[in-house]
């Protein structure tokens, strides 16, 4: 599933009604959504604010994916500068908050099981949230 | 622009000024929030309760609202709890650092129940 959004806060709860929608009909238990919920408009005002400057002509994209092991959320801004990131995402949730704001990022990281984030100067910033049906039973490949 | 979800009332209850958020709390409920604390601080409110009602959105703009209040509500010798949240919404309380500065209740029975039982200690 593939949303386009304009960047004018508040347009993150379409995004986010329609992912929970999704995670629902593939039968995600009711309090993993929510983690989805909260992380996904986390990353989308991230996406709105501070990659795209909140301008409207600028578009963040969300695309959903789901199998029988996680869901996957990609949140793209239109960003050219590279993200100013307090550390590695794995951090952000041990990171101290040297403003009011700045939550949001240990938010994604506390309920996503995996989050990525790609800069990339051409086509802007993409957040990878990776959120496992069953996280007692995803195997981890180390080898 | 898309609708402002939040409704804020006033009221009081046992000694309580109860704040009833109802809707989304995000970076629109900035001025509506502050405005209240401002309000009930202005009437010299000691023990404030923020009562959450129908909070399908609450994300971190508005949690950083909530933590400038309970900033001052420290400086102001004030106390301050929460109540009628969510099992989701009381964890990401809970995850951000707010329940060190906020007791946080069920319902709005419970919390006005222990502002007494704390008013008739102190």
């Amino acid at each position: 599933m593939q949303l386009t959004i304009p960047s004018i806060l508040g347009y993150e709860v379409i995004a986010r009604d329609a992912v929970a929608s999704l995670a629902k009909r593939f039968g995600l238990a009711p309090e993993r959504i929510e983690d989805i919920k909260t992380a996904l408009c986390e990353a989308c005002t991230n996406a709105i604010e501070h990659g795209n400057h909140a301008d409207p002509q600028r578009k963040v994209r969300v695309v959903c994916t789901i199998d029988e092991q996680h869901l996957i959320i990609e949140v793209c801004d239109e960003g050219t500068d590279p993200p100013v990131l307090p550390k590695k995402p794995v951090e952000w949730p041990i990171c101290p908050y040297t403003s009011f704001r700045g939550r949001g990022l240990m938010l994604m990281a506390a309920l996503a099981d995996e989050v990525t984030v790609v800069p990339d100067a051409l086509t802007g910033t993409c957040v990878r949230l990776i959120f496992y049906r069953h996280p007692t039973n995803v195997v981890v490949d180390v080898s | 622009m898309l609708e402002d979800e939040l409704t804020v009332n006033i009221r009081q209850r046992d000694g309580v000024a109860v704040i009833d958020l109802i809707g989304d709390v995000t970076t629109f409920a900035e001025e509506k929030i502050n405005n209240a604390y401002r309000q009930v601080t202005a009437r010299g409110e000691r023990f404030i309760l923020f009562n959450f009602r129908q909070n399908d959105y609450i994300n971190s703009a508005g949690i950083a609202i909530l933590i400038g209040i309970v900033t001052e509500v420290n400086q102001n010798g004030q106390r301050l709890a929460v109540s009628g949240l969510s099992p989701h919404f009381q964890k990401i309380f809970r995850m951000v650092g707010l329940a060190q500065y906020a007791e946080i209740y069920q319902t709005e029975d419970e919390a006005i129940s222990a502002f007494r039982r704390l008013n008739t200690l102190e």
